[in-house]
């Protein structure tokens, strides 16, 4: 076990793929790897689709934790990052759903929002922090009245910065709707937040 | 000169540099003429990188402790109660269990009262045939009455020397 920890530490440009492999053959650190490397993008995906950092965090951990009861369905048809993402994809839009039946779009919606944001970080100046936050709720609200469809792609395009062929892996449609419904979607949001743009 | 629609659907192709020549001086041409358009491209070309250095958040502090008592207490809730293999010598006894309980019992029940023989293998296989209901005795004499035995050749009762029949095939 500690080579195998030695072996993977001193190799830090081991591929995704060769660590699902390592962890479809029972060695657990290379989970630990994993979910170090995509904890992160697959929260700020997940809250950006929902807006609620609580529940995308409960989503992200709920992603990993099919990832280790579901280790060996995993198949290197797939570059491991499209089949993470779909995973949480599908978390996040059954969330959506879930959330739509209940009808619990509300003001608290928004004032969970706003809690969200109240968490500084460290590496700005206060200054810079609350306005980069302020801008940064503004937008979030924009993208959060886009229909799903939209709010998916966009999110995976513009703020993941992922390749058109690899969210139409994703979100498993073809890469022409990818692309128009990037186009779309952007559109939408220019339309939505002139006023934040014209005075930046 | 293509239309402003067009050129807003070519808008993420254009920001991408995914255009051909051709299509790329056409975008250019018409943003070129067409102020609307321009602000239009302008505003996309700027949020989008506003959103490629949007705020990003961090899981908290818990997170990785949270999922491994999450694991943990999955796959406790997956280990079943009694193990395969246990399971599988518990059912395989109580099938034999079973079957020796199933002879037993009907060795039981179909033993002959003393005195009487065993009955041969094919009246049981008759007595477990599906039952038909029968004319009672008298019933059934007074219907061999009636029936009087004919000869089938010459429509006549039958009176026949058993002895001048020749059947097919017999010699004598």
């Amino acid at each position: 076990m500690i080579k195998i920890e030695n072996e993977v530490q001193s190799k830090p440009q081991t591929s995704d793929e060769e660590l699902i492999a390592r962890f479809q053959e029972g060695d657990n650190y290379a989970f630990d790897l994993l979910v170090k490397r995509y904890k992160d993008p697959l929260l700020n995906f997940v809250f950006r689709f929902l807006g609620d950092r609580t529940e995308a965090e409960d989503i992200v951990q709920e992603t990993f934790l099919r990832l280790f009861k579901n280790k060996h369905y995993y198949k290197e048809i797939a570059k491991f990052s499209t089949w993470i993402y779909t995973i949480a994809g599908n978390l996040a839009k059954t969330e959506l759903r879930r959330r739509r039946r209940r009808k619990i779009f509300s003001i608290s919606h928004f004032m969970s929002l706003e809690k969200d944001y109240d968490i500084p970080d460290e590496s700005h100046s206060p200054e810079q922090d609350a306005n980069s936050q302020i801008t940064d709720a503004i937008i979030q609200k924009a993208i959060q009245k886009l229909s799903p469809k939209f709010k998916e792609v966009i999110v995976l395009r513009d703020i993941q910065g992922l390749s058109y062929e690899e969210i139409a892996e994703i979100v498993h449609i073809p890469l022409g709707t990818v692309k128009s419904r990037v186009n779309r979607a952007r559109l939408k949001l220019q339309e939505d937040l002139k006023e934040l743009i014209h005075q930046e | 000169m293509i239309s402003c629609d067009t050129a807003k659907n070519l808008l993420s192709d254009y920001l991408d540099r995914n255009l051909g020549q051709e299509q790329f001086t056409q975008i250019e041409e018409h943003l070129g003429r067409c102020p609307e358009c321009r602000q239009v491209f302008n505003d996309v070309r700027f949020l989008t990188a506003k959103l490629r250095v949007a705020v990003r958040f961090s899981t908290s502090d818990q997170f990785d402790q949270n999922l491994r008592s999450r694991i943990r207490s999955q796959q406790q809730e997956s280990k079943p109660i009694i193990s395969k293999r246990g399971f599988s010598y518990g059912f395989s006894g109580a099938v034999v269990l079973a079957g020796v309980t199933f002879l037993v019992i009907n060795n039981f029940s179909s033993a002959p009262p003393a005195g009487q023989n065993i009955l041969p293998t094919a009246v049981s296989a008759r007595q477990a045939a599906p039952i038909r209901v029968q004319k009672p005795l008298a019933a059934q004499a007074k219907t061999q009455q009636q029936i009087i035995p004919k000869d089938s050749l010459k429509d006549k009762p039958f009176s026949a020397d058993p002895n001048k029949i020749k059947l097919t095939g017999q010699e004598r």
